[in-house]
């Protein structure tokens, strides 16, 4: 059985004038264990997945339609009551921003305390032990003394460590990672990533990483899914996705970073921005910027259908597929 | 353009130092030390004896980790802060002690582009407005039909469709948004751009539009830059010439083919290898050690001491001069310079 079991999630916004759908029957599934990366341009609906898995979503959100299963229950009919048991729990989320998790007026100590006698019978001073047996798993020097410290007077990579410490305090089963290291340098990237990667393959814990670094991705996951306008529209194994992607948009992506183009000449940027929710075309969301969209393309939705080992949601693939191996080879 | 001038380099940085107070009353810095009322002033050391130079028509990228002074270097440059110690020059004139009303004619030269697209644009101007307020300043002469066909042509130049000018920054996306904030800067013909950290909080896709825009005008009207970024595999692209600071000072500064080709400061080195790359399966940098000393109290010594693999016990007391090596790139390391560094 998978760990979690996400199928046809759709998730829309009650706006003012209109509702307007950021999830579109979204599906994947994670194994035990298994690391997942969700890429994407800003607004693609990375975090909105995170929210909805942690059912989080709240008003002018919603889920429409749709299961997430985790280990055989469904998330999506919990009550806020069921749900606390698991959240923080069994399943954790480190935050796109670092404050959301922090309470800046308590200590680091108070906080962890907290979180884990919320959800076991702890004495303070056991609390205590666990928080720095935990803080010193991400390496946190001194972690007796950082307890007594306040989130603002730690640098910003300390503060991130103890955050991902705060995350793995009860031993979740399932991490989910938005953005975790936009805000730090790469030195402290890459330790951090390192980490997470050391962790979740020793505890077996499964990672959902959301990021718009590829490399990133590339380093940290087996499996990736692209989003495009609160669709997946290209879903595999991470190493296939980068070396050989077949959706148009996801060679968009990979194309555009500056390593793919010779220094100082002209980046291959994709064309146009992606569509605000009120305005995602019909057809394939990305036909406007593709540079291979025809007919078809502007007036029926491509599904997301298994091609090779990957799946994409794109009519043309075949197409293009043949004409790039046919490239290749001439 | 001036002919005369060329033999001048375009910015010359001479032994720059910017130090913050921290304690800004007088009763916050009165300390007790062994029985005795002392006044101490903390501050932070932010840029360090700072020196180079810049040629025109090169792009300079400023590199290291948040805090190490970066953005420090870019106002000093742009006189919006004054130096502690040290000298400015910009095309052999030396500005860092001109009064802001003599930095006005400097102003049309050298255009700065800030960090954060939302905070570099006015929210309560439509772009129009924001757009002709420096084409007016800039060209006192120009009538109202001209000062509109110039407005036009910029927001043109930047992919910007023109029939959208009387709209509101927020109605624009992130990327639309540091377009219109580098077509702003580039309208009034510039010929020193700052731009600190202009694509940080992008996408790829649009990191791509602006870095096209930037490279655009750089070929086409031979732009002088200073651009300061975490991302090296812009720098890479973008760059002609790296400097690499760390707490404030310069640790290595070389062409940027070579420093990518042979980094040679222990400091240069972990960053590289700290990048993530496309083809990894995982990470394999070169881990730091020990925790990242602050500007307040400055380590002694080099200031990468404390985090370096190589450092002994002069590295502790001396702080390395950036040193010529045989490439041609600038090395601050006593480890380099006494040859005890396995490449
Ligand atoms: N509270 C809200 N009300 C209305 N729309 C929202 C709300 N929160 C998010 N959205 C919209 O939902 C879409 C998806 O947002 P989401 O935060 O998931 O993007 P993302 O992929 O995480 O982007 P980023 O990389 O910028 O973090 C966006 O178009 C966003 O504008
Ligand atoms: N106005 C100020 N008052 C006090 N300290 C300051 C001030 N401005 C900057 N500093 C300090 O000076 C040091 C250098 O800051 P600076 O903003 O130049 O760093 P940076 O390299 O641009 O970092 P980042 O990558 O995070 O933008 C930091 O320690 C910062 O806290
Ligand atoms: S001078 Fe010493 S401490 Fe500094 S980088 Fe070189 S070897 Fe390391
Ligand atoms: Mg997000
Ligand atoms: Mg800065």
């Amino acid at each position: 059985m998978s760990l979690l079991s996400v199928r046809d999630l759709s998730v829309k916004f009650a706006m003012r004038d209109q509702t307007v759908t950021a999830l579109n029957h979204i599906s994947f599934d994670l194994a035990k264990g298994e690391r997942l990366g969700i890429v994407g341009e800003s607004g693609a609906g990375k975090s909105i997945t995170g929210f909805a898995l942690m059912n989080l979503l709240s008003r002018p959100g919603f889920i429409d339609s749709g299961s997430i299963h985790f280990e055989g229950e469904d998330i999506v009919q919990m009550s806020e009551a069921q749900m606390r048991t698991i959240r923080g729990n069994r399943m954790a989320m480190i935050f796109q921003d670092p404050m959301v998790t922090l309470n800046p007026v308590l200590t680091i100590g108070q906080q962890m305390v907290e979180t884990l006698q919320a959800h076991r019978k702890l004495s303070k001073a056991e609390a205590e032990q666990i928080a720095i047996v935990k803080l010193r798993e991400v390496y946190i020097p001194s972690p007796e003394e950082r307890l007594g410290q306040y989130p603002h007077e730690l640098s910003g990579g300390m503060r991130q460590r103890i955050i991902i410490a705060i995350a793995l305090l009860l031993d979740p089963e399932l991490i989910i990672a938005d953005e975790p290291t936009t805000a730090l340098d790469v030195t402290i990237q890459a330790d951090i990533m390192e980490l997470l990667l050391e962790l979740c393959q020793s505890n077996k814990v499964g990672l959902i990483l959301i990021t718009h670094d590829l490399g990133v991705v590339s380093q940290m996951t087996e499996r990736t899914l692209v989003m495009y306008a609160g669709r997946i529209i290209e879903a595999g194994r991470t190493r296939e996705i980068i070396n050989d992607p077949q959706h148009p948009y996801t060679q968009g992506l990979i194309n555009a970073l500056p390593q793919q183009t010779l220094p100082g000449q002209r980046l291959k940027q994709i064309p146009g921005n992606m569509p605000g929710l009120d305005a995602v075309p019909v057809g394939c969301p990305f036909a406007p910027r593709c540079q291979f969209a025809v007919d078809h393309c502007r007036t029926t939705l491509p599904e997301l259908v298994r091609y090779g080992d990957v799946e994409v949601a794109c009519h043309e693939v075949n197409r293009l597929h043949e004409t790039r191996t046919e490239d290749q080879s001439a | 353009m001036k002919d005369m001038a060329s033999d001048h380099k375009i910015l010359e940085l001479k032994n720059l130092e910017k130090r913050f107070e921290l304690d800004k009353g007088f009763l916050e810095t009165l300390k007790l030390r062994g029985g005795r009322l002392v006044r101490e002033k903390r501050e932070v050391h932010a840029v360090n004896n700072v020196s180079l130079s810049m040629e025109r028509g090169e792009a300079l990228c400023v590199v290291g980790e948040s805090g190490c002074g970066k953005s420090t270097v870019a106002r000093l440059v742009a006189g919006l802060l004054e130096p502690s110690a040290g000298e400015i020059h910009y095309d052999g004139e030396r500005i860092d002690n001109k009064s802001r009303h003599e930095m006005l004619g400097l102003r049309k030269k050298m255009q700065m582009i800030f960090q954060n697209p939302y905070a570099s644009l006015n929210p309560r101007m439509t772009i129009q407005q924001a757009l002709e307020e420096p084409v007016r300043y800039h060209n006192p002469g120009l009538g109202r039909s001209g000062v509109k066909d110039k407005v036009e042509a910029v927001m043109k130049s930047v992919g910007v469709d023109p029939s959208w000018a009387a709209r509101y920054p927020h109605e624009f996306s992130g990327g639309q948004r540091q377009r219109i904030a580098i077509a702003r800067a580039l309208t009034v013909d510039p010929e020193f751009v700052i731009a600190d950290e202009p694509i940080s909080a992008l996408d790829v896709s649009i990191q791509a539009q602006v870095l096209n825009l930037m490279l655009e005008a750089k070929d086409e009207r031979g732009l002088t830059y200073m651009f300061i970024t975490h991302d090296l595999s812009v720098v890479q692209h973008f760059g002609t010439r790296v400097v690499v600071l760390y707490l404030g000072s310069i640790c290595e500064l070389a062409d940027t083919a070579t420093l990518f080709e042979s980094p040679k400061h222990p400091y240069t080195k972990a960053l590289l290898s700290a990048v993530p790359q496309l083809q990894d399966d995982k990470p394999s940098h070169i881990r730091l050690k020990g925790e990242i000393p602050t500007p307040i109290n400055l380590p002694t010594g080099c200031p990468f001491h404390s985090r370096c693999a190589f450092a002994d016990k002069r590295c502790m007391v001396e702080k390395p001069r950036p040193m010529q090596q045989p490439d041609g790139s600038l090395v601050a390391c006593h480890a380099v310079e006494e040859d005890r560094l396995d490449t």
